[in-house]
């Protein structure tokens, strides 16, 4: 963190103080989410990551697409009320994949299995 | 510092660019440091409606119109907090992440803890917003209700170069991905379109299901989501074609919404396999119409050659044509290709083919391959309904192929929506949309189709959908809905009683209005018609000549105020010399016009004021 910076996160403490109804909230911090695929040099066609890719990317996805209910604590209110935060986990992401007609296509996912599936299959 | 760590250090500088119009508040939350994301300096001319003149405005402006349009569907007295940033996210010229949204937290069980009652059903998870607009009050203080982030690269060089969002508000997007639709998209997920099951475990969220769980359900199990074991969630999840929404809401939309007709497998007979199935249609051959090609289903056989070692799949000419003729054959997937299957069947005399899947796998894929002289229509269907139906083949088994009218694209016979559940599962997709089948498109599909509009209420399902999972129309946001609410707009006057029952500013036709006098040679005054019809009457004041009377027969009559809210105006156009104007005065609002005075007889004689 460089000083420039530091007076500013100073002041977003100030500004937001004790949590109160009505009040804006606190931003939370966030991940880098993201996915790469590759293009075929050859045919120009999608083709699937790499182990190594796919760990990358798994990586870089890994709390948006992560479905675990482990480890999400339920918090107890008033009245019996019950709440859990998500941790930014089962978060929708919306992908483009540039297909071999060239156009763009947009697909909501959340997990590589469904990027697996955007990448076009010979028929068996 | 890059500046993706920078902006997590928060700078409350702008909630919002315009504020929300709609029966809820959402505020975006701008969690961007400076110089990036909606803060981004870079000049921009203003584009479809977006006046915003740097990148980072036109961003906020487009976040702001979408949680607008969702605003203005929903009701809710608690503010919905959408925390949201730019971020660059991975992205190459093949492909990149647009972005990701959800929502942040649930909560469960909170009836009495806010003035409204509530929970509707215990034990049941509900989205943040939602949780808040049922109990009236702020269930998480400090925190956003959903979160997004956006990548701030998209369509720089390298990154889908020249792919960019496109940021005007017009949807006329062309091949560029549009911001507004897709956070349509996923402020729906946040807001109550997702459900928190894993779905490769079956394994819930806090041991507990959730309000979008409890409308799917399984056909084939005949159980919803929240009453399943976790083997059974497991399994569901990609039981493709067979789990649908139950809400009655999206039902009835669905009855007149989604296109009738849709091709299908349909087995007549015996009861224990019949119904309709799944199929992938074949790319040669006669295509299915809405008339049936109908006949007993029956094993094709050929010998176990060179040509493929089962005798089900039809690679080489058929051993039992006198089977076969006139009637359905079934045969197995692999080894030749589809064309040769089905040109076996046809030499045979079948007048259709079923071809089973040899590997599990759904939807079942279309069937690819050209050959003119094929003729039959044939189709392909998953392993396991292959499976089923040939083990029911001793039975006697009667099919029809065709593009069925009693189903529309995208639902069950009974109008009931499919949920997108492909096997494999794909976690995310899976279950939390709508599925791919349905037609026209909907806001709710995984894909995003070019052809949306920036609605989620009208040609859509998913404000219904989000009726179904608790967000009850409440147009005076007392926490009654409007069904059981005996005075919706809370304007004092029962809805019995009143025109235009969901808007307080109205409530009865004006009466005409009275006491129309000049208070000096150019000022108009009158009492106004608000009383007795409601606080959002305003009134139209027309003026003609005098020498061109009657009411609506000269061309001097101009509106001289068609909305006017207050009680007065000044005309300081003058009449000619020797001539004279004349003025009348009526009231309007949601209910209609009133008339022009009392010496009319309520027809409408001149159209000058609207």
């Amino acid at each position: 963190m460089t000083r420039t910076f530091v007076p500013l996160a100073l002041l977003a403490l100030a500004v937001l103080g004790p949590a109160s109804p009505g009040a804006d909230p606190a931003p939370v911090p966030r991940s880098g989410d993201g996915l790469q695929v590759a293009v075929d040099s050859k045919t120009g066609r999608l083709t699937a990551p790499t182990p190594d890719q796919r760990a990358k990317l798994a990586a870089a996805l890994a709390r948006a697409i992560d479905h675990r209910t482990e480890g999400l604590e339920v918090r107890r209110g008033p009245h019996g009320m019950r709440l859990v935060d998500l941790q930014g986990r089962f978060q929708n992401v919306e992908v483009a994949v540039r297909g071999t007609d060239g156009a763009v296509h947009l697909r909501c996912i959340d997990s590589l299995d469904e990027l697996d599936s955007l990448f076009e299959n010979e028929e068996r | 510092m890059s500046c993706k760590v920078a902006s997590l250090f928060v700078l409350l500088l702008a909630l919002s660019a315009a504020p929300s119009f709609g029966k809820a508040t959402i505020a975006i939350l701008n969690a961007d440091g400076p110089n990036e994301g909606f803060n981004d300096p870079t000049p921009a001319a203003p584009v479809g409606g977006n006046p915003g003149t740097t990148v980072g405005q036109q961003r906020l402006i487009a976040f702001q119109f979408a949680a607008d349009i969702w605003g203005a569907a929903l009701d809710s007295n608690v503010r919905i907090v959408i925390q949201a940033n730019f971020d660059p996210l991975f992205c190459d010229n093949a492909s990149a992440v647009l972005g990701s949204a959800g929502a942040a937290y649930l909560v469960s069980d909170f009836g009495g803890v806010g003035a409204f009652p509530g929970s509707e059903f215990p034990n049941i998870w509900y989205h943040g917003a939602l949780a808040d607009k049922r109990a009236g009050a702020e269930l998480n203080p400090g925190a956003p209700d959903i979160t997004a982030q956006f990548n701030s690269n998209l369509g720089k060089i390298g990154c889908l170069t020249g792919f960019g969002f496109y940021l005007g508000l017009d949807n006329n997007h062309g091949a560029l991905p549009d911001l507004v639709t897709t956070l349509l998209h996923e402020f729906g997920h946040g807001l109550g379109f997702s459900q928190f099951a894993n779905v490769a475990t079956g394994l819930e969220t806090g041991n507990q299901s959730d309000v979008f769980a409890r409308n799917l359900l399984d056909r084939k199990l005949n159980l919803t989501w929240d009453l399943m074991t976790n083997t059974q969630r497991h399994d569901s999840a990609i039981n493709d074609f067979r789990v649908v929404w139950q809400g009655t809401e999206v039902t009835d939309a669905a009855a007149s919404l989604l296109n009738q007709g849709a091709a299908t497998l349909r087995v007549n007979s015996p009861s224990s396999v019949a119904g309709f199935y799944p199929i992938g249609q074949a790319q040669f051959g006669a295509p299915l119409s809405t008339t049936p090609r109908t006949g007993t289903l029956v094993a094709a056989i050929d010998p176990a050659d060179a040509n493929g070692t089962s005798t089900l799949d039809a690679c080489s000419p058929l051993t039992n044509p006198g089977v076969v003729n006139g009637k359905i054959a079934l045969i197995d997937r692999g080894t030749c290709s589809f064309t040769v299957k089905v040109k076996n069947a046809q030499n045979a005399g079948a007048i259709g083919v079923v071809i089973a899947d040899n590997v599990s796998g759904a939807p079942p894929p279309a069937m690819p391959g050209v050959d003119g002289t094929i003729v039959i229509p044939s189709v392909r269907v998953i392993r396991s309904d292959g499976a089923s139906l040939r083990a029911a083949l001793g039975s006697g088994v009667n099919v029809s192929l065709l593009i069925d009218n009693a189903l529309r694209q995208g639902t069950d016979e009974l109008d009931r929506v499919q949920l997108f559940a492909p096997d494999p599962v794909v976690s995310g997709s899976s279950i939390s949309h709508f599925d791919t089948r349905a037609t026209p498109n909907l806001l709710m599909e995984p894909i995003l189709s070019g052809d949306l509009t920036h609605t989620v209420e009208i040609q859509d399902l998913t404000l219904e959908a989000m009726r179904d999972v608790g967000w009850f129309p409440d147009a005076d946001v007392d926490g009654r809905e409007n069904a059981i609410d005996p005075d919706d707009d809370n304007d004092g006057v029962a809805d019995g009683s009143d025109c235009a029952p969901l808007l307080a500013g109205s409530f009865a036709l004006p009466r005409e209005v009275t006491g129309v006098t000049f208070a000096d040679k150019t000022s108009l005054r009158w009492n106004s018609a608000a009383p007795g019809a409601g606080t959002a009457t305003v009134h139209n004041v027309l003026r003609g000549a005098l020498n061109q009377l009657p009411v609506g027969a000269g061309a001097s009559e101009v509106c001289l105020a068609p909305a006017l809210a207050g009680t007065a105006i000044t005309d300081a156009v003058l009449p000619l010399r020797g001539q004279g104007f004349w003025y009348l005065v009526r009231g309007s609002n949601d209910c209609g016009r009133g008339t022009y005075g009392a010496a009319t007889s309520g027809t409408r004689v001149s159209s000058v004021c609207p």
